[in-house]
């Protein structure tokens, strides 16, 4: 019952944040159209981070109690920063080709962004690579818990380095978003939480169901 | 209690690292340099330099088949000269970041021509600029 709330509710979440994006929002004055990328853009990323940070706390638990419960939450937050990252990469690369007028670049935004991807595509990785299972869920859980390192790096990056990426819209110093794009951005970003806590849940839920079986 | 405490220096130890690399990189890690930067540099005009700034208002026009427009940092001016198409939402005003090498001419002769966009997002107004 609670569940069946959960997902609708996040359905919900995940159709209006479409729908704004996609209709109530106007063009912009300089990229037009191009702007309802960053519906997916940003709240993909901030996703990421929430996985990334989801991925360390327990991976860092699982080191000190080795739960399964806590083996199974860094295995999903792992799993789904490395897909939210992915995501992020992709939509900045389909953004950046028209309104840059490349695919890539190698700033320090876009590198450490890569980085981040692949620091949980290694922590899969090892997991998996490991003869023993359990020695595999505690590199894992290492590689987890140093990876989240980079988050604020690339957070940070387009403020600590100069990039070709722009700075940050939304930061202590001001909004820099008129409030017709705003709206939808916030309201996808939750979405895209909601989104991220539901599949960490049912994720988790599988890889306990592994673990028994 | 042990490997926690391993943890802990893993993590302390990684930490400092990434401190360290992140505050020599900031000197290094420069995506591009500015009008100023490269005024105030003695380069080999035989190496590539990337340069970013704002394409100065006024500036920008075609000529046969160069584009030519001025990069500014607000101090500094730099000639650009770019011979092909630019596939970003080149517009005056607005940022770009290019790359080539300085001619004798004391322009940039461009080799490509990328669009730094700004953070600000606004709804289209009829006095905005739309694309060259």
């Amino acid at each position: 019952m609670v569940r069946a709330f959960v997902v609708g509710g996040t359905a919900a979440l995940v159709a209006l944040g479409l729908l704004l994006g996609l209709w109530a929002s106007p063009p912009d004055a300089y990229q037009g159209d191009y702007v309802r990328i960053m519906y997916v853009h940003v709240p993909a990323a901030l996703a990421s981070y929430a996985a990334a940070a989801v991925a360390c706390g327990a991976g860092a638990l699982y080191l000190q109690r080795r739960q399964p419960l806590f083996d199974a939450w860094a295995r999903a937050g792992a799993e789904l920063a490395a897909l939210f990252s992915g995501l992020t990469l992709l939509t900045g690369m389909i953004w950046g080709k028209p309104v840059w007028g490349v695919w890539w670049a190698w700033d320090a935004r876009l590198v450490t962004t890569a980085v981040l991807f692949l620091l949980y595509v290694g922590c899969l990785l090892v997991r998996g690579l490991a003869d023993d299972p359990e020695r595999g869920r505690r590199l894992s859980a290492v590689v987890a818990v140093v990876a989240f390192l980079d988050v604020p790096l690339v957070h940070y990056s387009v403020v600590w380095f100069r990039t070709l990426h722009q700075g940050p819209s939304i930061s202590l110093q001001g909004v820099k978003v008129a409030p017709e794009f705003l709206v939808p951005l916030v309201v996808n970003a939750l979405a895209y939480l909601a989104l991220l806590g539901l599949l960490l849940a049912e994720r988790a839920r599988l890889a306990r169901l592994e673990w028994e079986r | 209690m042990r490997r926690l405490r391993l943890v802990a220096a893993a993590v302390l130890v990684a930490g400092s690292l990434g401190y360290v690399v992140a505050g020599g990189l900031r000197e290094a890690v420069v995506y591009y340099v500015t009008p100023t930067e490269l005024r105030s540099h003695a380069l080999d005009p035989r190496r590539p330099v990337r340069v970013g700034g704002q394409v100065l208002p006024g500036s920008l026009r075609r000529e046969a088949d160069e584009l030519r427009f001025t990069l500014t940092d607000g101090q500094a001016q730099l000639p650009v000269r770019f011979r092909g198409q630019v596939e970003g939402l080149l517009v005056e005003g607005q940022g770009a970041v290019v790359e080539g090498k300085l001619g004798p001419d004391g322009a940039l002769h461009a080799r490509s021509v990328v669009v730094k966009h700004s953070e600000e997002y606004a709804p289209p107004q009829p006095a905005v600029p739309r694309r060259d």
